[in-house]
């Protein structure tokens, strides 16, 4: 039996294979009948295949722009009690095959490692560390005393040993984002006083109060926020902004399994075939997330073409559609007449050598039956040879 | 100075399986697709994820990737 599977491995795709040995099992099948059913599954097989010159481009552009009407306008939906917002239907899928370098909701998916994730307190500890702080967000109290003319920051001690930070990192972090202060460390908190005084002291000192609030002392730069969720039998945070190089590096989370949906850092951290993949999973998930059906061939078709070049290159006159080598073609797409302008401008040729082009031309295009072209070896000793021997016959 | 440190393979779900292809096997696949080495997909030598390979411009990786059609799908890029 094994060795009827075997034999037909490279004619059938091993999905099939694998389903048929499946059904074979459950239905009890003899040799005779499993072979039986392979050589139709075989004919079935080649008759679905795609035919040469077909324009699988244009079948998946169609694909995805009939459902693509349909979608939601809408760009905010809040899943479930997730204060994360995420976006979803046409302009996320638009994002997608763009490849924009900034996203709109920008997140993660941080899975934790299998002795952490079991227990709801811990995965909130991991996720505090996690989060992007600001000083406002451990700080209790802004004095400005303004007889000594200087800041005084009272901490919150409950909330930093939430994010097992300490004061003096604190300080060491004020130090590096501001340049010219003194701080001074107090039982509260501590003091801090601008290195060069000026005519607008007290302005100056509010400026500072200000600036300080947003200044960052903690967790991982981007994440502003995090949630935990449990998804299955585990607990997995959701995040909304990205960092993966850096959150990957924290020793709670599972390394393998954590994602982004930023094609562009996905790429940068993980390599071109991550992203593909991640290209894939998000494309995907906007059409199930819609409830439509768009075949998965389609969606790795388009995922492919993005990353051929080794980069992610968006569907866009800047990425493969400006790769084009007809001008007419690039011309079709957007800004024709900056495309024609310098066309004309550095002596363009165009080798009419695709579909836009001939259709505008009113020519046959190279699709289907008008995909294959007579070819003869004609060098010019073959021609001679021709025409020596035409002229001997006409001797005769 | 610091020392120069060995890039490791990475392990994630979305890396699949990458390895360098031999001469052989290169020549096959071109004569298959009738195709230059230079018209095969291409990854950047840079990439991330065959850091750990130690690759060199032209040599042509071999990709198994788990697919939603195939068990295990194979494709071939050049490094450039």
């Amino acid at each position: 039996m094994e060795d009827l599977y075997k034999e037909y491995v490279g004619k059938l795709p091993g999905k099939i294979l694998n389903d048929m040995e499946k059904e074979a099992k459950v239905r009890d099948l003899k040799p005779a009948q499993v072979k039986k059913v392979l050589e139709y599954l075989i004919e079935q097989y080649n008759q679905a295949k795609i035919d040469p010159g077909e324009a699988i481009g244009i079948i998946t552009a169609e694909s995805f722009g009939e459902p693509g009407t349909q979608m939601t306008l809408n760009v905010f939906h809040f899943a479930g009690v997730a204060e994360v917002s995420v976006t979803q239907g046409l302009p996320r899928l638009i994002e997608i095959l763009d490849a924009r370098k900034t996203i709109k909701t920008p997140s993660m998916e941080i899975c934790i490692k299998k002795e952490f994730a079991k227990e709801p307190t811990q995965v909130k500890k991991v996720a505090a560390q996690i989060k992007e702080t600001l000083l406002k967000e451990v700080a209790e109290e802004f004095n400005i005393n303004v007889s000594k003319m200087q800041l005084e920051v009272k901490l919150n001690k409950a909330r930093i040993k939430e994010i097992k930070a300490k004061p003096e990192d604190i300080i060491e972090n004020l130090e590096n984002a501001i340049k010219k202060i003194s701080i001074k460390k107090t039982d509260e908190g501590f003091t801090i006083k601008p290195e060069e005084s000026s005519d607008h002291e007290l302005m100056e000192l509010y400026k500072l109060k200000e600036k300080l609030k947003e200044t960052y002392i903690k967790g991982i730069k981007g994440i502003t926020h995090v949630l935990p969720v449990k998804r299955g039998s585990e607990f997995i945070i959701i995040t909304a902004g990205t960092n993966l190089a850096d959150v990957l590096k924290v020793p709670e989370v599972d390394s393998s399994r954590t994602s982004t949906n930023d094609l562009h850092e996905t790429a940068k951290v993980l390599g071109i075939e991550a992203a593909r993949q991640t290209i894939i999973n998000e494309a995907g998930k906007v059409i199930e997330d819609q409830g439509l059906d768009v075949d998965i061939r389609h969606i790795l078709c388009i995922a492919d073409t993005m990353c051929r070049s080794g980069v992610i290159k968006g569907i866009t006159r800047s990425g493969i559609t400006g790769e084009k080598k007809s001008v007419l073609a690039k011309a079709s797409f957007e800004t024709p007449l900056p495309h024609l302008v310098n066309a004309s401008l550095l002596g363009e040729n165009d080798e009419l050598n695709s579909v836009i082009e001939n259709v505008m031309l009113n020519q046959p295009v190279p699709l289907g039956t008008g995909l294959p072209d007579l070819v003869a070896k004609m060098g010019p000793k073959s021609i001679k040879k021709k025409q020596t021997e035409k002229k001997e016959e006409s001797k005769k | 100075m610091a020392e120069k440190v060995k890039p490791t393979t990475i392990n994630h779900i979305l890396v699949p399986k990458q390895v360098i292809c031999d001469e052989e096997e290169v020549s096959k696949v071109l004569s298959k697709y009738n195709i230059r080495k230079d018209q095969l997909p291409k990854v950047s030598i840079k990439d991330p994820s065959i850091l750990a390979l130690e690759v060199e411009a032209g040599d042509v990786i071999k990709i198994s990737r788990s697919s939603q059609t195939e068990p295990t799908s194979v494709f071939y890029r050049v490094v450039v």
